[in-house]
């Protein structure tokens, strides 16, 4: 394997190496050339926060136009599209996996999802949970979103490991004056939504959003609780969620104010080993909110000052019904998380290169877990408390030290009264012989914190609090070449060599109990092609696959890591570009689970038909997913596998006004 | 998106160029003038004036010969054209300028698209230029156009490059209908740019800026953009590309319509006599970015300008 990635990375670039031509003179400095020449777009790029890995990593960018006409209706299903990413359900939370890494039992956590910048992992479980409908920040706000594969613990610190996740939301300016829509699909969702855009005069304007969530849920089977006394595996009308999602952000000049608060019920059919299957009161429920400011300053040619502070709150709560005699126990977590983050950053153009410092700083003000029975005795097992402090510094600075060549140097020092500290260094060199073609290095040393919950989690007989937990660490390489191939096609083909090391794992006991302990040692080793052609301005295609194999130290293939994934969408607008159809194809080799069974490999068809502008104000979506009622199951954590969804439509209709 | 007219410029002088090299090759009739016109394909603006001038032109008993300083076969292109001895040479932009001047070509010289700054300090064009149409709009016409979409702001700020030779300070504010309407601040450096523009807050309505390439670029664009808004101090850029990118409005020369005037300069070279002129654009066109306006709380009079372009 190790040989053959070798080979592809060069057979690949010298493919790509054709006749480059010198990049082309900076423009002079004469009236015409300003008068007839371009001008970067600055309001668009900075209305919100821009992430601040800039250039050398290889980047995915998905736009609000992506969203609109392949129909995504979560940042899963984006992701789902996007080379060398993939996504599990559980059919309580989706997760995603990168680089060989989607380990059942993790939470999203080597991942960082960021809204405007504004990292969204919570406190308690350090999670990123925001790939299904738990996401409260709907499509329909995103502008686009940034995906940035590789480390960034340099400049964001803990979760920054395999990818930076940047949803770019639109301003208020962007925003239609009001727009509504509804949406269902075959499954039982149903949902509404509305926003408002405001012009509040003197310069400040505001958008809303809101929206419902029901789903009333659907049967499924899952064979591994085939017995008659577990209603033969038919889990009757569980699979089903509700909630809302808010958003609300108001700019005044340099200043951004944002607001969001979401919640989501998760009505699950299985929820682990001692809960009782297929029963109507089990639940989890995760409530993520935020409100914050940013201000952005620009003092003279070359530098940006840029300040933001945020209040947070994290709540988690679920429902296990363990039998207990002919009754059952009703046993409850409840966790809350309250924090406030500041961060201050300050960028200039030195002769060298652009220099990037900021400091930030987090008070957590609640950092609880406790577990109790309700019933039918009310007992107390957990009730602890252990909010964090944490300090960070962090510099980025780019060097242009030959013609055609740049090098980023970054380093991040993180201290926190919990997990003590770490020094994330990153290194990456960017070579552009032409405007056409880049080569990009990429050397990081990512970490992750233990969470509250790895620290401190303790139930009796079941789970022993760990308080030297140690923060998980990674060593990444990345390597990728980008070439504009032709008038209207690009390729990029991109190698990737990761260590993952003092990984946190639940070890079982000798008394039975489990603690979570840093053992692990994890690595994997992937190539990625991709090619995006839009000919003839209207067919838009894109195809990507990916080879890797992630596995631990004994040489075993870590669970839930297809070897091979492959890729391919494409859009065709008709009628005057007002209707749109586009296709979408997914594969996913064969996996295995944690109990070491192969699942079946994954072959999905999607098909979508959007309009844009079709009627005075009115458009619709619509979709088909899973078009060959494919069957398969997905390796999870709360038992070995879990059946996936088989076909479905869904249908949304959109009305704007004032657009 | 851009609602009531194309930010694009069309392309058909290509097409045109394409069609008319064979006029390089071809005899000319008796009594049809020849005149050659001199022009960089590459740029979209001049090949849109250019359009404007052959269309003007035709039925008018000349015959046009494009030659593309962009293209490898200019020089010789250039010295077929000087044989045939064109009686009017018109180079547009400044690249066909020097093309021009630096071969012998005979006849009446008509410069078009080009900004009377950039040409005031060139000691070589002095006497070999017979006519130009600059694309400096009279601060006059500038003023105007920003009453008309925004009646009620009338304090004018501008920022002027004093080592880039044009017209005094002095010369500008005399050209302003009410000069006391009107602030103008020197500016030499992309240095000075940002605290020059800061100075004029409170004082002025909105701040011109005149096409400087060493002064608004893509490094010095952001960050007086941002003071724009973070100040509620409106830009008046000199392009579409400048309301793109953020200025809340531009009025900008009509390329099309210098073109077509350039024509008329044409025909009055073609009879004999003098026919020096230096003139400015007759037409001008305005366009406004409305998600600025919005950050900024201003509203415009769109009808005030059926021909306005909206950048949203």
């Amino acid at each position: 394997m190790r040989y053959l990635s070798i080979l592809l990375v060069l057979a690949g670039a010298s493919v790509m190496r054709g006749s480059d031509t010198p990049a082309a003179p900076p423009a002079g400095a004469s009236g015409e050339d300003a008068l007839f020449g371009d001008m970067p777009e600055v309001v668009a790029a900075a209305l919100h926060p821009q992430t601040l890995a800039e250039a050398p990593a290889s980047v995915t960018i998905v736009t609000a136009s992506d969203i609109h006409k392949f129909g995504y209706r979560t940042l899963g299903d984006v992701l789902s599209a996007v080379r060398g990413f993939t996504l599990t359900s559980d059919h309580i939370y989706q997760y995603s996996g990168a680089r060989g890494f989607a380990i059942p039992g993790d939470y999203n956590s080597l991942f960082l999802v960021m809204i405007n910048g504004h990292p969204m992992t919570e406190i308690v479980f350090d999670s990123n949970n925001y790939f299904g409908q738990d996401f409260g920040l709907d499509l329909d706000l995103v502008e686009r979103i940034e995906i940035i594969r590789g480390p960034s613990s340099a400049l964001y610190g803990s979760n920054g490991v395999l990818a930076n996740i940047n949803i770019v939301t639109k301003s208020p300016v962007d925003s239609p004056k009001f727009a509504a829509s509804t949406e269902t699909d075959s499954l039982g969702l149903r949902k509404v939504q509305a926003m408002a855009s405001v012009d509040l005069g003197k310069g400040v304007n505001l958008l809303v959003e809101g929206s419902g969530i029901l789903d009333g849920g659907h049967d499924l089977v899952i064979p591994a609780y085939n017995t008659p006394a577990q209603n033969n595996g038919v889990a009757n009308h569980l699979d089903g969620q509700s909630g809302y999602h808010s958003y609300a952000d108001l700019t005044w000049g340099s200043w951004d104010f944002s607001a969001y608060f979401n919640t989501r019920l998760s009505r699950a059919p299985v929820l682990g080993e001692g809960a009782t299957f297929d029963s109507q009161g089990q639940f989890y429920r995760d409530t993520r909110d935020f409100a914050g400011a940013t201000y952005t300053h620009d003092f003279e040619t070359s530098s940006q000052l840029q300040w933001q502070i945020y209040y947070d709150h994290y709540s988690y709560s679920d429902r296990y019904d363990e039998p207990a005699g002919i009754g059952i126990v009703d046993n409850r977590d409840e966790d809350w998380g309250d924090w406030i983050t500041s961060q201050l950053i300050y960028r200039r153009q030195d002769p060298i290169g652009g220099l990037t410092l900021g400091v930030t700083g987090t008070v957590e003000f609640r950092n609880l877990q406790t577990n109790e029975d309700f019933s039918p005795d009310h007992t107390v097992y957990l009730d602890i408390s252990h909010p964090d402090l944490s300090l960070a510094f962090f510099a980025q600075q780019e060097w242009s030290f030959a013609k055609n060549w740049t090098a980023y140097f970054g380093v991040r020092l993180d201290e926190s009264r919990n997990f003590g500290g770490f020094v994330s260094p990153q290194t990456s060199v960017v070579y552009q012989p032409s405007a056409r073609t880049s080569y990009k290095f990429v050397y990081g040393r990512p970490f992750r914190a233990p969470s509250s919950f790895e620290q401190y989690y303790a139930y009796p007989g079941t789970n022993v609090a760990n308080l030297r937990l140690r923060p998980e660490t990674a060593q990444a390489l990345e390597f990728t070449v980008e070439r504009h191939v032709a008038k209207s096609l690009d390729a990029v083909v991109n190698a990737y060599r990761y260590w993952l090391e003092s990984v946190i794992e639940a070890v079982e006991l000798p008394d039975g109990a489990s603690q979570y302990q840093n053992v692990g040692t994890f690595h994997s080793t992937g190539v990625e092609f991709e090619l995006h052609d839009h000919p003839s301005g209207w067919l838009d295609t894109t195809a990507s696959f990916s080879l890797q194999r992630a596995g631990d130290a004994a040489g075993e293939t870590l669970p839930n890591a297809p070897a091979r994934i492959g890729k391919f969408r494409a859009a065709v607008p008709v009628w005057r570009d007002r209707v749109n159809f586009s296709a979408g194809f997914e594969y996913l080799s064969s996996r295995l689970t944690a109990d070491r069974v192969a699942v079946r490999p994954v072959a999905l068809v999607d098909a979508t038909m959007s309009t844009s502008k079709l009627f005075r104000g009115v458009d619709f979506v619509a979709g088909i997913r899973n078009a060959l009622n494919w069957a398969y199951a997905d390796p999870v954590d709360v038992i070995d596998q879990i059946p996936a969804n088989g076909r479905s439509v869904f249908v949304k209709l959109i009305w704007r006004q004032g657009e | 998106m851009v609602s009531r007219r194309s930010m694009l410029f069309a392309l058909p002088a290509a097409f045109g160029y394409l069609g008319l090299r064979r006029n390089l090759r071809a005899s000319v009739a008796g009594g049809v003038k020849r005149v050659a016109v001199v022009f960089p394909s590459a740029l979209e603006p001049c090949s849109e004036a250019v359009e404007g001038l052959r269309l003007r032109l035709s039925g008018h008993e000349v015959a046009v010969d494009l030659l593309d300083v962009n293209q490898a076969t200019f020089g010789a292109d250039a010295a077929q054209e000087m044989a045939r001895k064109p009686a009017v040479t018109v180079a547009v932009g400044s690249d066909a300028v020097h093309a021009v001047l630096e071969r012998s070509f005979q006849g009446k010289t008509v410069s078009t698209m080009t900004l009377e700054a950039d040409r005031a300090g060139d000691a070589s064009q002095a006497g070999q230029v017979t006519a130009a149409v600059y694309l400096d709009i009279p601060i006059r016409t500038l003023i105007a156009e920003l009453r008309k979409l925004f009646p009620e702001k009338t304090r004018v700020g501008l920022i002027r490059n004093p080592g880039r030779g044009g017209n005094t300070a002095s010369q500008i504010r005399s050209q302003a209908a009410e000069p006391g309407s009107l602030e103008i601040a020197d500016c030499a450096t992309a240095e000075e740019l940002l605290p020059v523009f800061l100075a004029f807050r409170k004082k002025v309505d909105f701040v011109i800026c005149l096409p400087d390439g060493s002064l608004y670029n893509s490094a010095t664009a952001r960050p007086l953009i941002m003071a724009s808004l973070e100040n509620r101090l409106p830009l008046v850029g000199f392009s579409p590309a400048f309301v793109r990118a953020g200025a809340a409005v531009a009025v900008y020369p009509d390329y099309r319509g210098v073109g077509q005037q350039t024509a008329d300069l044409v025909r009055r070279c073609l009879e004999p006599g003098d026919c020096a002129s230096w003139e400015t654009p007759r037409k001008v066109d305005a366009a406004v970015n409305a998600k600025v306006l919005r950050m900024l709380g201003m509203e415009f009079k769109a009808a005030a300008n059926p021909d306005l372009v909206v950048l949203r």
